[in-house]
Formats: C-alpha cells, structure tokens, sequence
C-alpha cells in the first residue's frame, strides 16, 4: 500500500499544476473509498504543488477545504470529535 | 441506482463540498451543546441538519456517496424524535412514548436497510447506531446515541451530478424533471408500519400449523412511524397464489382519526381445505397501503415483523396439533 501510495503522491504533484480536475478526481477516489486520511495527504499536497498566485487560487482554495474535510472525516473515525471541529473552524 | 439511458454528468462544485463541510460541523456543535436537562432547540437543529443532507443526497443523486447522506438524514430524523422523546420525559407529556416509538421504528427500517449494503465503516457505525437505538429505554443514554451518531465517518461532496437532457426538457417548455422520490417514492419518505399477527392470542409461528376448517381468532398489533396525512386511512389485505375460495382471511383497516398510536384488531381466519403432508405451506404475503381521503392518493408503507403468513392447513383429524407446525 505504501509504495502504491506514493506513486499517487507522485502523480498529484505532477498533476496538480498541469491536470488539477485529474488531480481532484484522484482524491475524491480515495475519499469515496474511506481513506480519508490519505485523502487528506494528497489534497494537502496538491495544495502546496501549486504557486501562490491569483491564477490558481481557486484550485489552491479548494484542495485546501478538501484536505481539511477529509482530515475531519478521519479524525471522526478514529473517535476525535473535538479534534474533527477544531480543523473545520479553521477552514471557515 | 443506474437506470438505462439515463446518463447524468459529474460537475465539480466547490459549493458542495463547501455545504458538506458546514452541514459537519453543524452536527458537531449541535452535538456539543446538548444536554439532557436542557434538549431546547435540538430536535429542530437535527432536522435542518437532516434536511440539509437529503438536499445534498438530491445533488448526488446516482453516485454512492449520496444513499450515505440520505441515510445519516434519516438517522438525524431519528435523533430529532430521540431528542422530542427526552424533552417529553422532561416535561411528564403522555406523548413522550409515542416519540421513542417512532425512533424505533425508524431505527429498525434504516438497520434493514443495512443488511445487504456495502461493508464500509459508515454503514457498520450506522447499522450499529440503530441497533442501539432499538434497544434504548433510557432517556439517558441520548447524549451517547448522539455522540456516537457524529462520529459516523462521511463521504466529502465532490461533485453534483447534472442531467445533460436538462437543457432539452427546458426548450420543450417542461421546466423540471419529475423527481425520482415522487416516481418511485423514496424510502427516506416512506412510512413504516410494524406488523405483528397473533392465532388465537398467540404469536403468530412461521410457518403456522392449523386444523382446516376450524376458524381460529386473528389478530395484528399495527404501529405506525407517521400518518401520511390526518385524513389518511390504512389497508392491510393479503396476496397469494392459494385459491382464494380455498381459505378466508380478514383484512384490517385504521384511520389517522381513530388510530394516532399503536392498535389491535381481531378477525378470523379459515382454512377450508387440508393440504397433502409434503407439499409446502401456503404463503400469504401481506400487503398494505395508506390511502387519502378522497381515495385518490396511495402510498406504500414499509412492513416490518410479519411480511409474510406462511400456514400449513391440516387435516382435522390430525391429532393435536394446534398451532406450532
């Protein structure tokens, strides 16, 4: 699972810049499949793949709230409700 | 649910994930403020919270992530009435049972649901959710049940599902699509009825052996989660295969005037004929329906407990057998 996981880490980082509608899709598989906290992971790094610039900044926005639902979501499974609201106060 | 020739686009909409991320942390709060001495507002904050998740089922519409949200806004329906049952413990209201009853019911419906769904953590904390709501007698378990209710993983809205035929209907001048819950009446909507049969003040037996041509008493204990309207009334009959002029069994009905909770009706039923020692007992598969006053409206309800009268007729020389088969 690692190694496999990476290669998708990998392919988020080069894809977030050039394809981020691929990049998203990726992420909304591994959500669909409840592996939120990798979900989570990956949002997280196409966010930081894609330069602080007015262009991006819709993509960069929404892989942002994507990494904190998704972290949410896995905290909530693992039992941690204040830890789970504290991350979606920050999002707003 | 995939129905042929019904193609319908994925669109990214940041407004979903945007709503799924507040309608969450509503959940969160609502659950962190309550208390047993003080329920307020709570039932109808998980009923704008349930609310808010069957819309967002509405724009998910054929992929999986939508029956999860309808099924957590059924489960927050049931908070609302496990909320409703508290606060009328508090206040000594008669209704207070009525409230737990209906949570039950509801619980017992959303937990068949489960039987045959996908193995996924949301659908095992659900399904355990309900469990435990069926089994509650005590308004003090609520704040756990609510607890634990937030703590049911969910899928993160990311995409609306589009109908591409939209622009088309639009041109033709028919403004909307006829909802699929109003084609097919969406479970989340549909009443549930339980159903328990009795022989003579006994508990139905499945299958139930009887002697033909002996007319046995027959009796239903109906509860109901919700009357569709108050003018509503609701048919019970049965369908089977059997010869109809072969047995007689009666049909019960109740109205929303005359029967608000939980009834019991007595009829009869007869078997006129015995049947041979090894052919399979006939199955008389119950039916209901609520009907609107101006009989022009029909809903059916979801049975649960007795779906199905299987009776084994015999012969009334055969001894003592009475009703266990």
């Amino acid at each position: 699972m690692s190694s496999e996981y990476e290669k998708f880490a990998a392919v988020i980082k080069a894809k977030a810049l050039s394809d981020p509608v691929e990049a998203y899709r990726f992420i909304s598989t591994f959500s669909a499949l409840e592996l939120h906290q990798q979900a989570a992971e990956l949002a997280e790094l196409a966010d930081e793949a894609l330069p602080s610039v007015k262009a991006h900044a819709w993509w960069k926005e929404t892989f942002n709230r994507a990494a904190a639902a998704e972290r949410a979501e896995s905290l909530l499974a693992a039992g941690d409700r204040t830890g789970a609201l504290m991350v979606l106060d920050d999002v707003e | 649910m995939h129905h042929p020739g019904d193609e319908m686009l994925r669109e990214i909409k940041r407004e979903l994930l945007d709503r799924g991320i507040k309608l969450r942390r509503r959940l969160l709060e609502t659950v962190e403020r309550f208390e047993l001495s003080a329920v307020g507002s709570a039932p109808g904050e998980f009923e704008a919270i349930s609310s808010g998740y069957r819309q967002l089922a509405a724009q998910t519409s054929d992929l999986p992530e939508s029956g999860l949200a309808t099924q957590m806004a059924d489960a927050l329906q049931i908070a609302s009435q496990l909320c409703r049952w508290v606060a009328g413990v508090l206040e000594t209201s008669s209704e207070a049972p009525k409230f737990l009853s209906s949570a039950q019911l509801r619980a017992a419906a959303l937990g068949q649901r489960f039987q045959n769904g996908p193995p996924n953590l949301t659908v095992h904390r659900l399904s355990d959710w309900a469990s435990a709501v069926e089994s509650t007698s005590d308004p003090k378990s609520v704040p756990d049940l609510l607890r634990s209710l937030s703590l049911v993983p969910l899928p993160v809205f990311y995409f609306e599902v589009r109908d591409p035929n939209q622009s088309i209907r639009e041109e033709l001048g028919v403004s909307e699509a006829p909802s699929r819950s109003h084609l097919t009446s969406s479970p989340t909507e549909v009443p549930v009825v339980k159903m328990l049969f009795f022989l003579d003040r006994q508990p139905w037996l499945t299958p139930q052996a009887i002697k033909s041509g002996v007319q046995y008493d027959f009796g239903v204990q109906i509860g109901l989660s919700r009357w569709p309207g108050p003018a509503w009334r609701l048919e019970v009959d049965y369908v089977s295969i059997a010869d109809p002029r072969t047995y007689h069994v009666t049909s019960f009905d109740g109205s929303a005037e005359g029967a608000p909770g939980e009834t019991r009706q007595q009829g009869h039923l007869i078997f006129y004929n015995p049947q041979s020692l090894r052919s399979e007992p006939s199955v008389l598969k119950v039916r209901a329906r609520f009907v609107s006053g101006d009989g022009k409206e029909a809903v059916v309800p979801t049975i649960i407990g007795h779906t199905e009268l299987r009776v084994r007729a015999l012969s009334p020389e055969s001894g003592s057998v009475s009703v266990c088969f």
